[in-house]
Protein backbone atom coordinates (compact mmCIF):
# COMPACT_ATOMS: atom_id res chain seq x y z
CA UNK A 1 0.00 0.00 0.00
CA UNK A 2 3.16 2.37 1.05
CA UNK A 3 4.62 1.38 -2.23
CA UNK A 4 1.41 2.39 -4.29
CA UNK A 5 1.17 5.59 -2.34
CA UNK A 6 4.41 6.27 -3.69
CA UNK A 7 3.91 5.81 -6.72
CA UNK A 8 0.76 7.65 -7.02
CA UNK A 9 2.98 10.88 -5.76
CA UNK A 10 4.34 10.72 -8.43
CA UNK A 11 1.79 12.25 -10.60
CA UNK A 12 1.04 16.10 -10.44
CA UNK A 13 -2.71 16.10 -9.64
CA UNK A 14 -1.78 13.83 -6.67
CA UNK A 15 0.74 15.95 -5.39
CA UNK A 16 -1.40 19.09 -5.96
CA UNK A 17 -4.35 17.48 -4.34
CA UNK A 18 -2.54 17.11 -1.22
CA UNK A 19 -1.41 20.59 -1.35
CA UNK A 20 -4.78 22.24 -1.92
CA UNK A 21 -6.37 19.51 0.71
CA UNK A 22 -3.44 20.74 3.42
CA UNK A 23 -3.91 24.56 2.28
CA UNK A 24 -7.62 24.43 2.47
CA UNK A 25 -8.03 22.71 5.93
CA UNK A 26 -5.93 24.92 7.40
CA UNK A 27 -7.44 27.93 6.63
CA UNK A 28 -10.77 26.54 7.37
CA UNK A 29 -10.52 24.47 10.84
CA UNK A 30 -8.43 28.09 11.71
CA UNK A 31 -11.36 30.43 11.47
CA UNK A 32 -13.46 27.38 12.65
CA UNK A 33 -12.88 27.76 15.76
CA UNK A 34 -14.30 31.83 15.58
CA UNK A 35 -17.07 30.81 13.67
CA UNK A 36 -18.17 28.11 16.29
CA UNK A 37 -18.06 30.08 19.19
CA UNK A 38 -19.85 33.28 17.70
CA UNK A 39 -22.75 30.53 17.01
CA UNK A 40 -22.04 31.09 13.39
CA UNK A 41 -21.41 27.14 12.49
CA UNK A 42 -24.42 27.53 10.00
CA UNK A 43 -23.09 30.15 8.30
CA UNK A 44 -20.67 28.01 6.17
CA UNK A 45 -23.32 26.00 5.48
CA UNK A 46 -25.49 29.12 3.93
CA UNK A 47 -22.34 30.48 1.90
CA UNK A 48 -22.12 26.93 0.17
CA UNK A 49 -24.98 26.60 -0.89
CA UNK A 50 -24.80 30.38 -2.14
CA UNK A 51 -21.46 29.74 -4.10
CA UNK A 52 -23.43 26.50 -5.73
CA UNK A 53 -25.74 29.25 -7.15
CA UNK A 54 -22.79 31.43 -8.24
CA UNK A 55 -21.13 28.36 -9.88
CA UNK A 56 -24.74 27.97 -11.48
CA UNK A 57 -24.16 31.56 -12.77
CA UNK A 58 -20.94 31.25 -13.94
CA UNK A 59 -21.63 28.14 -15.96
CA UNK A 60 -24.29 30.00 -18.11
CA UNK A 61 -21.95 33.07 -18.23
CA UNK A 62 -19.16 30.45 -19.31
CA UNK A 63 -16.37 33.08 -17.52
CA UNK A 64 -13.09 31.41 -18.30
CA UNK A 65 -12.62 30.69 -14.37
CA UNK A 66 -15.58 30.40 -12.39
CA UNK A 67 -13.84 31.79 -9.50
CA UNK A 68 -14.16 35.08 -10.59
CA UNK A 69 -17.80 34.69 -10.44
CA UNK A 70 -18.71 32.35 -7.18
CA UNK A 71 -15.97 34.65 -5.10
CA UNK A 72 -17.56 37.85 -5.40
CA UNK A 73 -21.44 36.71 -5.37
CA UNK A 74 -20.51 34.31 -1.94
CA UNK A 75 -18.68 37.63 -0.50
CA UNK A 76 -21.75 39.76 -1.18
CA UNK A 77 -24.04 37.29 0.60
CA UNK A 78 -21.41 37.19 3.41
CA UNK A 79 -21.72 40.29 4.20
CA UNK A 80 -25.67 40.45 3.26
CA UNK A 81 -26.01 37.41 5.37
CA UNK A 82 -24.56 39.82 8.16
CA UNK A 83 -26.17 42.98 7.86
CA UNK A 84 -29.68 40.78 7.56
CA UNK A 85 -28.54 38.68 11.02
CA UNK A 86 -28.57 42.33 12.71
CA UNK A 87 -32.24 43.27 11.73
CA UNK A 88 -34.86 42.77 14.13
CA UNK A 89 -37.43 41.43 11.54
CA UNK A 90 -35.49 38.47 10.04
CA UNK A 91 -33.40 37.10 12.46
CA UNK A 92 -30.14 35.47 11.60
CA UNK A 93 -30.83 31.84 11.43
CA UNK A 94 -34.11 32.19 9.49
CA UNK A 95 -31.61 34.80 7.37
CA UNK A 96 -28.89 32.28 6.48
CA UNK A 97 -31.88 29.58 5.60
CA UNK A 98 -33.48 31.77 3.29
CA UNK A 99 -30.28 32.70 1.46
CA UNK A 100 -29.10 29.68 1.14
CA UNK A 101 -31.76 27.17 0.14
CA UNK A 102 -32.58 30.50 -2.02
CA UNK A 103 -29.26 30.29 -3.72
CA UNK A 104 -29.33 26.44 -4.61
CA UNK A 105 -33.01 26.61 -5.84
CA UNK A 106 -32.20 29.28 -8.33
CA UNK A 107 -28.52 27.34 -9.20
CA UNK A 108 -30.35 23.96 -9.83
CA UNK A 109 -32.87 26.22 -12.00
CA UNK A 110 -29.74 27.64 -14.06
CA UNK A 111 -28.02 24.67 -14.36
CA UNK A 112 -31.60 23.14 -15.94
CA UNK A 113 -32.31 25.94 -18.18
CA UNK A 114 -29.11 26.45 -19.83
CA UNK A 115 -27.14 23.38 -19.20
CA UNK A 116 -23.18 23.36 -20.27
CA UNK A 117 -23.03 20.04 -20.54
CA UNK A 118 -25.07 17.01 -21.64
CA UNK A 119 -24.06 15.27 -18.12
CA UNK A 120 -26.30 17.38 -15.68
CA UNK A 121 -26.55 14.99 -13.18
CA UNK A 122 -23.09 14.54 -12.88
CA UNK A 123 -22.25 18.23 -12.61
CA UNK A 124 -24.51 18.70 -10.06
CA UNK A 125 -23.39 15.75 -8.46
CA UNK A 126 -19.46 16.91 -8.60
CA UNK A 127 -20.88 20.29 -7.55
CA UNK A 128 -22.07 19.10 -4.59
CA UNK A 129 -20.45 16.25 -3.30
CA UNK A 130 -16.45 17.55 -4.69
CA UNK A 131 -16.78 14.26 -6.64
CA UNK A 132 -12.77 13.90 -7.84
CA UNK A 133 -13.01 17.55 -8.46
CA UNK A 134 -10.06 18.15 -6.38
CA UNK A 135 -8.16 15.22 -8.19
CA UNK A 136 -8.34 17.48 -11.49
CA UNK A 137 -7.20 20.72 -10.34
CA UNK A 138 -5.00 23.08 -12.97
CA UNK A 139 -1.78 24.10 -12.05
CA UNK A 140 -3.66 27.80 -12.51
CA UNK A 141 -6.20 26.66 -9.70
CA UNK A 142 -3.47 25.59 -7.67
CA UNK A 143 -1.68 28.43 -7.73
CA UNK A 144 -4.72 31.05 -6.95
CA UNK A 145 -5.80 28.60 -3.94
CA UNK A 146 -2.28 28.57 -2.44
CA UNK A 147 -2.71 32.75 -2.82
CA UNK A 148 -6.23 33.32 -1.47
CA UNK A 149 -5.12 30.56 1.42
CA UNK A 150 -2.00 32.42 2.50
CA UNK A 151 -4.18 35.76 2.25
CA UNK A 152 -6.21 34.11 4.45
CA UNK A 153 -3.74 33.07 7.08
CA UNK A 154 -2.22 36.59 6.90
CA UNK A 155 -5.41 38.07 7.67
CA UNK A 156 -5.81 36.03 10.42
CA UNK A 157 -2.90 36.05 12.29
CA UNK A 158 -2.06 39.74 11.31
CA UNK A 159 -5.55 39.87 13.13
CA UNK A 160 -5.70 37.26 15.72
CA UNK A 161 -6.35 39.66 18.48
CA UNK A 162 -8.60 41.77 17.17
CA UNK A 163 -10.50 38.54 16.11
CA UNK A 164 -10.28 37.09 19.70
CA UNK A 165 -11.87 40.15 21.16
CA UNK A 166 -14.48 40.29 19.01
CA UNK A 167 -15.13 36.56 18.91
CA UNK A 168 -15.49 36.41 22.91
CA UNK A 169 -16.90 39.97 23.93
CA UNK A 170 -18.02 41.89 20.74
CA UNK A 171 -19.55 44.59 23.38
CA UNK A 172 -16.62 44.58 25.42
CA UNK A 173 -14.61 44.98 22.05
CA UNK A 174 -16.94 47.75 21.07
CA UNK A 175 -16.78 49.99 24.80
CA UNK A 176 -12.79 49.85 24.20
CA UNK A 177 -12.71 51.30 21.09
CA UNK A 178 -12.43 48.68 18.55
CA UNK A 179 -14.82 48.60 15.30
CA UNK A 180 -16.42 45.22 16.00
CA UNK A 181 -18.58 45.53 12.65
CA UNK A 182 -15.59 45.78 10.71
CA UNK A 183 -14.04 42.65 12.04
CA UNK A 184 -17.33 40.77 11.63
CA UNK A 185 -16.87 42.08 8.34
CA UNK A 186 -13.74 40.55 7.62
CA UNK A 187 -14.69 37.36 9.28
CA UNK A 188 -17.65 36.75 7.09
CA UNK A 189 -14.98 37.94 3.96
CA UNK A 190 -12.46 35.22 4.56
CA UNK A 191 -15.57 32.68 5.23
CA UNK A 192 -16.55 33.46 2.15
CA UNK A 193 -13.15 33.05 0.35
CA UNK A 194 -12.39 29.57 2.29
CA UNK A 195 -15.99 28.11 1.37
CA UNK A 196 -15.15 28.93 -2.31
CA UNK A 197 -11.85 27.17 -1.84
CA UNK A 198 -13.41 24.07 -0.10
CA UNK A 199 -15.92 23.54 -2.85
CA UNK A 200 -12.98 21.85 -4.71
CA UNK A 201 -11.56 19.13 -1.62
CA UNK A 202 -15.49 18.65 -0.67
CA UNK A 203 -18.38 19.72 -2.44
CA UNK A 204 -20.86 22.73 -1.85
CA UNK A 205 -22.77 20.18 0.71
CA UNK A 206 -20.10 19.04 3.36
CA UNK A 207 -18.08 22.42 3.06
CA UNK A 208 -19.37 23.10 6.65
CA UNK A 209 -18.06 19.77 7.70
CA UNK A 210 -14.03 21.60 7.24
CA UNK A 211 -14.76 24.40 9.03
CA UNK A 212 -16.74 22.76 12.24
CA UNK A 213 -15.45 19.03 12.92
CA UNK A 214 -12.03 20.43 13.59
CA UNK A 215 -13.06 22.85 15.82
CA UNK A 216 -15.64 21.06 17.49
CA UNK A 217 -12.89 18.33 18.29
CA UNK A 218 -10.23 20.23 19.47
CA UNK A 219 -13.10 21.78 22.18
CA UNK A 220 -13.28 18.23 23.42
CA UNK A 221 -9.48 18.37 24.25
CA UNK A 222 -8.52 21.67 24.91
CA UNK A 223 -10.36 24.89 26.79
CA UNK A 224 -8.32 27.95 26.24
CA UNK A 225 -8.87 29.72 22.41
CA UNK A 226 -5.17 29.38 21.71
CA UNK A 227 -4.68 25.67 22.33
CA UNK A 228 -8.22 25.08 20.51
CA UNK A 229 -7.01 27.37 17.23
CA UNK A 230 -2.99 25.19 17.21
CA UNK A 231 -5.49 22.06 18.15
CA UNK A 232 -8.15 22.98 15.46
CA UNK A 233 -5.50 23.34 12.42
CA UNK A 234 -3.53 20.26 13.33
CA UNK A 235 -6.30 18.10 13.48
CA UNK A 236 -8.14 19.68 10.17
CA UNK A 237 -4.51 18.86 8.12
CA UNK A 238 -4.55 15.17 9.16
CA UNK A 239 -7.69 14.60 9.00
CA UNK A 240 -7.64 16.02 5.29
CA UNK A 241 -4.40 14.39 4.15
CA UNK A 242 -5.89 10.78 5.69
CA UNK A 243 -8.91 11.38 4.13
CA UNK A 244 -7.71 12.21 0.89
CA UNK A 245 -5.17 9.49 0.87
CA UNK A 246 -7.84 6.72 1.97
CA UNK A 247 -10.08 8.02 -1.00
CA UNK A 248 -7.10 7.45 -3.60
CA UNK A 249 -6.28 4.08 -2.20
CA UNK A 250 -9.59 2.90 -1.27
CA UNK A 251 -11.72 4.26 -4.50
CA UNK A 252 -13.72 6.00 -2.22
CA UNK A 253 -15.46 9.46 -3.04
CA UNK A 254 -12.61 12.08 -1.70
CA UNK A 255 -15.27 14.45 -0.47
CA UNK A 256 -17.02 11.97 2.30
CA UNK A 257 -14.00 10.18 3.11
CA UNK A 258 -12.29 13.44 4.54
CA UNK A 259 -15.82 13.76 6.53
CA UNK A 260 -15.66 10.32 7.35
CA UNK A 261 -12.94 10.64 9.09
CA UNK A 262 -13.41 14.10 10.60
CA UNK A 263 -16.55 12.55 12.45
CA UNK A 264 -14.20 9.63 13.09
CA UNK A 265 -11.44 12.02 15.22
CA UNK A 266 -14.23 14.01 16.75
CA UNK A 267 -15.67 10.85 18.59
CA UNK A 268 -12.30 9.85 19.15
CA UNK A 269 -11.77 13.60 20.54
CA UNK A 270 -15.08 12.69 22.87
CA UNK A 271 -13.77 9.51 24.40
CA UNK A 272 -10.74 10.78 25.30
CA UNK A 273 -12.56 13.91 26.87
CA UNK A 274 -15.02 11.71 28.88
CA UNK A 275 -11.90 10.26 29.95
CA UNK A 276 -10.03 13.00 31.04
CA UNK A 277 -13.05 13.83 33.19
CA UNK A 278 -13.31 10.43 34.87
CA UNK B 1 0.33 32.59 20.36
CA UNK B 2 1.75 33.95 17.36
CA UNK B 3 5.07 32.01 17.69
CA UNK B 4 2.44 28.73 18.00
CA UNK B 5 0.00 29.87 14.68
CA UNK B 6 3.45 30.69 12.88
CA UNK B 7 4.81 27.49 13.30
CA UNK B 8 2.27 25.57 12.26
CA UNK B 9 1.67 27.81 9.26
CA UNK B 10 5.40 27.12 9.12
CA UNK B 11 5.20 23.15 9.07
CA UNK B 12 2.26 23.39 6.88
CA UNK B 13 4.32 25.23 4.24
CA UNK B 14 7.06 22.66 4.52
CA UNK B 15 4.43 19.75 4.29
CA UNK B 16 3.51 21.46 1.10
CA UNK B 17 6.88 21.72 -0.01
CA UNK B 18 8.03 18.40 0.37
CA UNK B 19 4.77 17.35 -2.20
CA UNK B 20 5.95 19.53 -4.41
CA UNK B 21 9.35 17.80 -4.32
CA UNK B 22 8.86 14.71 -4.80
CA UNK B 23 8.46 15.03 -8.53
CA UNK B 24 9.77 12.53 -10.48
CA UNK B 25 11.05 14.76 -13.59
CA UNK B 26 11.91 18.65 -13.20
CA UNK B 27 9.04 19.70 -15.71
CA UNK B 28 6.84 17.27 -13.73
CA UNK B 29 4.77 15.89 -16.55
CA UNK B 30 1.25 14.58 -16.40
CA UNK B 31 2.46 11.19 -16.69
CA UNK B 32 5.69 9.24 -15.30
CA UNK B 33 8.05 8.08 -18.02
CA UNK B 34 8.64 4.70 -19.34
CA UNK B 35 11.13 2.72 -21.53
CA UNK B 36 10.11 2.53 -25.26
CA UNK B 37 7.91 -0.35 -26.02
CA UNK B 38 6.51 -0.69 -22.45
CA UNK B 39 3.20 0.77 -21.63
CA UNK B 40 3.62 4.44 -20.77
CA UNK B 41 0.23 5.14 -18.97
CA UNK B 42 -1.34 1.57 -17.47
CA UNK B 43 -4.53 3.02 -16.01
CA UNK B 44 -5.54 -0.99 -15.38
CA UNK B 45 -3.52 -0.70 -12.08
CA UNK B 46 -4.47 2.23 -10.61
CA UNK B 47 -7.89 2.97 -7.72
CA UNK B 48 -10.81 4.24 -9.36
CA UNK B 49 -9.99 8.10 -8.38
CA UNK B 50 -6.94 7.53 -10.29
CA UNK B 51 -8.14 6.36 -13.45
CA UNK B 52 -11.04 9.17 -13.50
CA UNK B 53 -8.37 11.76 -12.44
CA UNK B 54 -5.63 10.39 -15.26
CA UNK B 55 -8.17 10.30 -17.85
CA UNK B 56 -9.57 13.72 -17.30
CA UNK B 57 -6.04 15.00 -17.41
CA UNK B 58 -5.45 13.03 -20.67
CA UNK B 59 -8.53 14.41 -22.31
CA UNK B 60 -7.90 18.33 -21.16
CA UNK B 61 -4.28 17.83 -22.17
CA UNK B 62 -3.79 15.18 -25.02
CA UNK B 63 -0.50 17.01 -26.58
CA UNK B 64 1.22 15.46 -23.07
CA UNK B 65 0.24 12.23 -24.48
CA UNK B 66 0.45 11.97 -27.81
CA UNK B 67 2.12 8.89 -29.30
CA UNK B 68 2.43 7.21 -25.82
CA UNK B 69 0.77 3.61 -25.48
CA UNK B 70 -1.88 3.35 -23.00
CA UNK B 71 -3.74 0.69 -21.16
CA UNK B 72 -7.33 1.10 -20.19
CA UNK B 73 -10.07 -1.04 -18.52
CA UNK B 74 -13.47 0.49 -18.80
CA UNK B 75 -17.15 -0.12 -19.78
CA UNK B 76 -17.45 -0.73 -23.41
CA UNK B 77 -19.39 1.97 -25.43
CA UNK B 78 -20.43 2.03 -29.00
CA UNK B 79 -21.89 4.83 -31.48
CA UNK B 80 -23.15 5.30 -34.75
CA UNK B 81 -21.94 8.47 -36.73
CA UNK B 82 -25.52 9.67 -38.44
CA UNK B 83 -24.26 11.06 -41.61
CA UNK B 84 -21.31 8.40 -42.40
CA UNK B 85 -22.74 5.51 -40.86
CA UNK B 86 -19.59 4.00 -39.09
CA UNK B 87 -19.27 3.22 -36.01
CA UNK B 88 -17.23 4.37 -33.07
CA UNK B 89 -16.22 2.11 -30.06
CA UNK B 90 -15.06 3.45 -27.09
CA UNK B 91 -13.62 2.91 -23.52
CA UNK B 92 -16.04 4.37 -20.62
CA UNK B 93 -14.32 5.44 -17.31
CA UNK B 94 -16.70 6.74 -14.70
CA UNK B 95 -15.62 8.21 -11.14
CA UNK B 96 -15.85 6.98 -7.67
CA UNK B 97 -19.57 8.17 -7.23
CA UNK B 98 -20.46 7.00 -10.64
CA UNK B 99 -21.94 10.39 -11.63
CA UNK B 100 -18.99 12.03 -14.05
CA UNK B 101 -17.42 9.39 -16.93
CA UNK B 102 -15.11 10.25 -19.42
CA UNK B 103 -14.35 7.98 -22.11
CA UNK B 104 -11.68 7.75 -25.38
CA UNK B 105 -12.42 6.10 -28.37
CA UNK B 106 -10.45 3.53 -29.76
CA UNK B 107 -9.73 2.09 -33.80
CA UNK B 108 -9.19 -1.89 -33.66
CA UNK B 109 -5.44 -2.38 -35.03
CA UNK B 110 -7.36 -5.98 -37.14
CA UNK B 111 -10.56 -5.42 -38.86
CA UNK B 112 -13.47 -5.66 -36.51
CA UNK B 113 -17.22 -5.80 -36.80
CA UNK B 114 -19.40 -5.06 -34.58
CA UNK B 115 -21.68 -6.78 -32.59
CA UNK B 116 -19.69 -10.26 -33.79
CA UNK B 117 -16.22 -8.62 -32.57
CA UNK B 118 -17.24 -7.15 -29.57
CA UNK B 119 -18.90 -7.20 -26.08
CA UNK B 120 -22.07 -5.98 -25.59
CA UNK B 121 -22.18 -2.20 -24.51
CA UNK B 122 -21.67 -1.73 -21.22
CA UNK B 123 -19.39 -4.92 -20.32
CA UNK B 124 -15.66 -4.22 -19.14
CA UNK B 125 -13.38 -4.31 -21.37
CA UNK B 126 -9.20 -4.09 -21.38
CA UNK B 127 -7.99 -2.22 -24.53
CA UNK B 128 -4.48 -1.00 -24.91
CA UNK B 129 -3.23 0.93 -27.68
CA UNK B 130 -1.75 4.17 -29.02
CA UNK B 131 -3.04 7.89 -27.72
CA UNK B 132 -3.70 10.07 -30.32
CA UNK B 133 -6.34 13.01 -30.81
CA UNK B 134 -8.05 14.77 -33.45
CA UNK B 135 -9.22 18.71 -33.19
CA UNK B 136 -13.17 19.49 -34.65
CA UNK B 137 -12.98 23.10 -34.01
CA UNK B 138 -13.22 23.36 -30.25
CA UNK B 139 -13.58 19.73 -29.38
CA UNK B 140 -11.18 17.67 -28.72
CA UNK B 141 -11.79 13.58 -29.64
CA UNK B 142 -9.49 11.29 -28.11
CA UNK B 143 -8.02 8.20 -29.50
CA UNK B 144 -6.31 4.96 -29.03
CA UNK B 145 -4.94 3.59 -32.52
CA UNK B 146 -3.49 0.23 -33.33
CA UNK B 147 -5.83 -0.75 -30.30
CA UNK B 148 -6.29 -4.33 -28.93
CA UNK B 149 -9.07 -5.48 -26.71
CA UNK B 150 -7.66 -8.66 -24.32
CA UNK B 151 -9.72 -11.44 -23.99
Amino acid sequence: MIMKLFQYLQYPFVRYALIVGVLIALCASLLGVTLVLKRFSFIGDGLSHVAFGGMAIAGVLQTANDMFVVLPVTMLSAVLLLRTGQNKKIRGDAAIAMISVAALAFGYLLMNLFPTSSNLSGDVCSTLFGSTSILTLSKKEVWLCIILSAVVLAVFVLNYNRIFAVTFDETFAQASGMRADRYNLLIAVITAVIIVLAMNLVGSLLCSALVIFPALSAMRLYSSFRDVTVCSAVLGVICSLLGIVTAILAETPVGSTIVAVQVLVFGICCLLEKRKKA
Amino acid sequence: MKKKIWCTLVCTALLAGTFSCTSSTPSAPSAPASSEGAIAVDLTDMSANMVYAQVYNMVNAPEEYRRKSVKMRGLFGIRQDEKTGAWHYGCIIQDALACCAQGIEFIPEKEMTFPDDFPEPGEEITVSGVFDFTTDGQTINCILRQAVMEE
